[in-house]
């Protein structure tokens, strides 16, 4: 082993200690001034190595075997930033102790006063309800919208077209107050109504650009020949334009059911008294500091979730097997 | 069904239609027989597909009539129509099997399921694609589409079965073997086809009668030979076939049928006069390649026949013929084909540069009503002989040869 190389395995094990350090620190709460040296001292480092770059890459070359596992590492790594606080959430909803730092032991004690706690279940189900109406409200209307915007051409469509399209850019929170301003100025009493109106206005958007990229290489000469072999225009909507449009129907109405299901900026402005949905009432959970309850419940959604898509995913390979 | 004259089976009267500004259809005139299968044939852009788009009911003409069997279906809706159309991109419903787009026009009319299903199978017989006939459109190749697309079409026993360019998006073997199972179909089912293309060698091969189409208005309609050997106008001579121009002024009338014809810098032309025009009348005449003869020494031929001399400027040989372009008095350039009905190499080659003989028979030309200058440009011109091009040298270098070359003077040193 030549000197160099010593050279260059003591600068790594010492920009592996700092990086680690850094790591701790800043994960023990370290001062900003501190994690600011740091990032400096080890930015110093790498402008400092920079020379000896291509003694490095000869290096990466004889030792190819570790490196080569370097995609693999990194790629377990992002999953791991992006899981490990899930995995910790659930884990917490089994432990015994109400703060998250120290493990009392294994539990089932959260989920039980979960089912007990009556303010969540109904939460719940107002959340169900506005999900699923405003789903199936925004779906049709969506769908038609969609129809409309790509059937017809002209000034009213552009202007329909711009309508539509701004609720995606406008900051949920403007819509939000331009709603319970609206809802205020009608003398309109906040409640379920009001919330799912609103759930309406915003999925209405999703669900019409979901089904408008579907047309969008959808070809027009089915339409005609549909109506060519004798079929009315109803007929031809109904037989031919809506299964082929199906799938963007489909994806446009999931969408909306997940959006309404979690929406919590829009839903805080317009929901009144006994309308609290699930996500306004977990804020008021983490406000009054139930965290394990929250957990629990988080537990609840997130395997709900999972099971729904373990089940389509089957469902789709039985499919494109037959 | 009612009677009615055979030619008056389906007639266009006076048929228009503008968008906005453009006319792409100017007051067609039209009558087509029952039972024949008639071409639309013109450039893109000529208004044929408006046409057939009209008579399906996608479009409303801006003005004329529609009268199909003795009615007028100018205001007809599209689905009230006895005519279905093959689309040029099929149109196949992509969410149902072979089996369902056939029989689709047949269940919205809610026909009994038991006769659906054997009228279906009748077709699916007709068309070969009994073991197929589950299979969803994205699952068969380009060729079954379209035989399905004219099996969905024909089930409904339609009056006319419109075409709009259906071999447009096949390979050229597939289209021929489409082309031949589509006059089978039509000979199996005897309706009136309407066939839209811009291949005069589809319109040609598989036509009882052409309809040609230029900028909207129809140029003439006539059988395929018609159309060939006696065009009307100079857009008719030059889209269909290859011709040559011969414009001048006559001369002299010398009998009933002959007459001599003017043109500038050549020799007077004897012209068959078959117009019976006077004196002085201006002559546009086509003479299609074919009817040339070329020959190394003078022809010994009567005096009906016209002997040209000139510099051959360019041979192309495709085997079964050769193409020649003949320099004729500087800046005349006759194009023409030699047919080889003999064994080719005993011969001694014309080849470029020879000072040939080009003669025909007076009687081959054909005097056009109309003439464009424009038409020309249709025309297939030689191309570019070898030794007019400059040769670049930097394209060679880039040349891989010529980068071996290089390679090995390399090794060399």
């Amino acid at each position: 082993m030549t000197h160099l190389e010593k050279f260059i395995r003591a600068i790594h094990t010492i920009l592996l200690a700092f990086l680690t350090y850094g790591l701790v620190a800043n994960l023990l709460g370290k001062s900003f001034p501190m994690a600011t040296t740091q990032t400096i001292l080890f930015l110093l480092l790498l402008v400092l190595l920079s020379p000896v770059r291509s003694r490095i890459a000869a290096f990466i070359d004889r030792h190819q075997p570790v490196f080569n596992k370097f995609p693999g590492i990194l790629t377990w790594g992002i999953l791991l930033f992006f899981y490990l606080p899930i995995i910790l959430l659930v884990i917490n909803s089994f432990n015994a102790s109400r703060t998250s730092g120290s493990w009392d032991g294994f539990t089932f004690k959260w989920y039980v006063q979960l089912f007990k706690h009556r303010e969540i279940w109904y939460a719940l189900r107002s959340t169900l309800i506005v999900a699923v109406i405003a789903t199936a409200a925004s779906t049709i209307l969506g769908t038609l919208a969609a129809i409309a915007l790509h059937k017809y051409k002209g000034y009213i469509q552009n202007a329909h077209y711009c309508l539509v399209y701004t609720p995606l850019i406008v900051p949920e929170i403007l819509l939000g107050i331009g709603l319970l301003l609206f809802f205020v100025a009608l003398k309109v009493e906040l409640g379920l109504t009001t919330v799912i109106i609103a759930h309406i206005t915003f999925c209405l958007s999703y669900v019409t650009m979901a089904v408008l990229s579907r047309l969008q290489d959808f070809d027009n000469s089915i339409i005609e020949a549909s109506e060519d072999l004798g079929a009315s225009s109803w007929t031809t909507t109904w037989r031919v334009l809506i299964p082929v449009i199906f799938p963007g129907i489909l994806s446009g109405a999931l969408l909306a059911f997940t959006l309404s299901l979690d929406d919590f900026v829009i839903s805080f402005f317009v929901a009144g008294p006994g309308s609290t949905t699930l996500p306004i009432q977990i804020y008021s959970m983490i406000k009054r500091g139930s965290m394990p309850l929250i957990n629990a419940l988080s537990t609840l959604l997130l395997a709900i979730t999972f099971i729904a898509i373990l089940i389509y995913q089957i469902v789709m390979n039985r499919k494109n097997k037959t | 069904m009612g009677v009615y004259e055979l030619e008056d089976f389906l007639r266009f009267k006076g048929i228009s239609k503008c968008f906005g500004a453009t006319r792409a259809v100017n007051n067609v005139n039209l009558s087509i027989k029952r039972g024949e299968i008639f071409s639309l044939l013109g450039p893109s852009g000529c208004g044929k597909t408006t046409l057939l788009r009209m008579l399906a009911g996608f479009e409303t003409p801006t003005q004329g009539s529609i009268i199909l069997g003795g009615t007028d279906i100018t205001d007809v809706p599209a689905n009230k129509r006895k005519v279905n159309t093959v689309f040029q991109s099929y149109a196949l419903f992509p969410h149902m099997t072979v089996r369902e787009n056939i029989a689709y026009g047949l269940t919205i009319a809610h026909e009994p399921k038991e006769l659906i299903r054997e009228k279906v199978d009748q077709m699916l017989t007709m068309i070969q694609m009994q073991e197929h006939a589950n299979k969803k459109p994205s699952q068969i190749s380009g060729g079954q589409k379209q035989r399905t697309a004219i099996a969905r079409a024909l089930v409904l026993k339609p009056e006319v079965l419109l075409l709009d360019e259906p071999l447009a998006a096949l390979d050229l073997k597939l289209r021929q073997k489409m082309l031949m199972e589509l006059s089978l179909i039509h000979d199996e089912v005897g309706i009136t086809f309407i066939y839209v293309t811009h291949d005069q060698g589809e319109a040609m091969s598989i036509s009882d009668r052409i309809a040609v189409m230029n900028n909207g208005h129809i140029e003439q309609v006539g059988t395929p030979a018609e159309i060939y050997e006696a065009p009307r106008s100079s857009f008719v001579a030059a889209f269909i076939g290859d011709t040559n121009f011969f414009d001048g002024k006559i001369s002299k009338v010398i009998d009933a049928e002959y007459c001599i014809l003017d043109v500038p810098d050549l020799p007077p032309i004897l012209c068959f006069n078959d117009k019976k025009l006077a004196l002085g009348a201006n002559v546009h005449l086509s003479i299609r390649p074919e009817k040339f003869q070329i020959s190394l020494e003078k022809p010994q031929v009567s005096d009906k026949y016209n002997v040209l001399e000139g510099k051959v400027e360019d041979v192309v040989y495709q085997g079964d013929h050769t193409k020649y372009w003949v320099t004729i008095a500087d800046d005349w350039k006759i194009a023409l084909t030699r047919q080889h009905t003999r064994f080719m190499l005993d011969e001694k080659p014309i080849t470029w540069n020879d000072h040939v003989f080009v003669y025909w028979f007076a009687d081959d030309g054909f005097m056009l009503d109309r003439y464009s200058v424009e038409d020309e440009d249709l025309l297939q011109v030689p191309p570019q002989a070898v030794g007019e091009t400059e040769i670049d040298d930097a394209a060679i270098a880039e040349l891989p040869n010529a980068t071996m070359l290089n390679i090995q003077q390399e090794d060399e040193q």
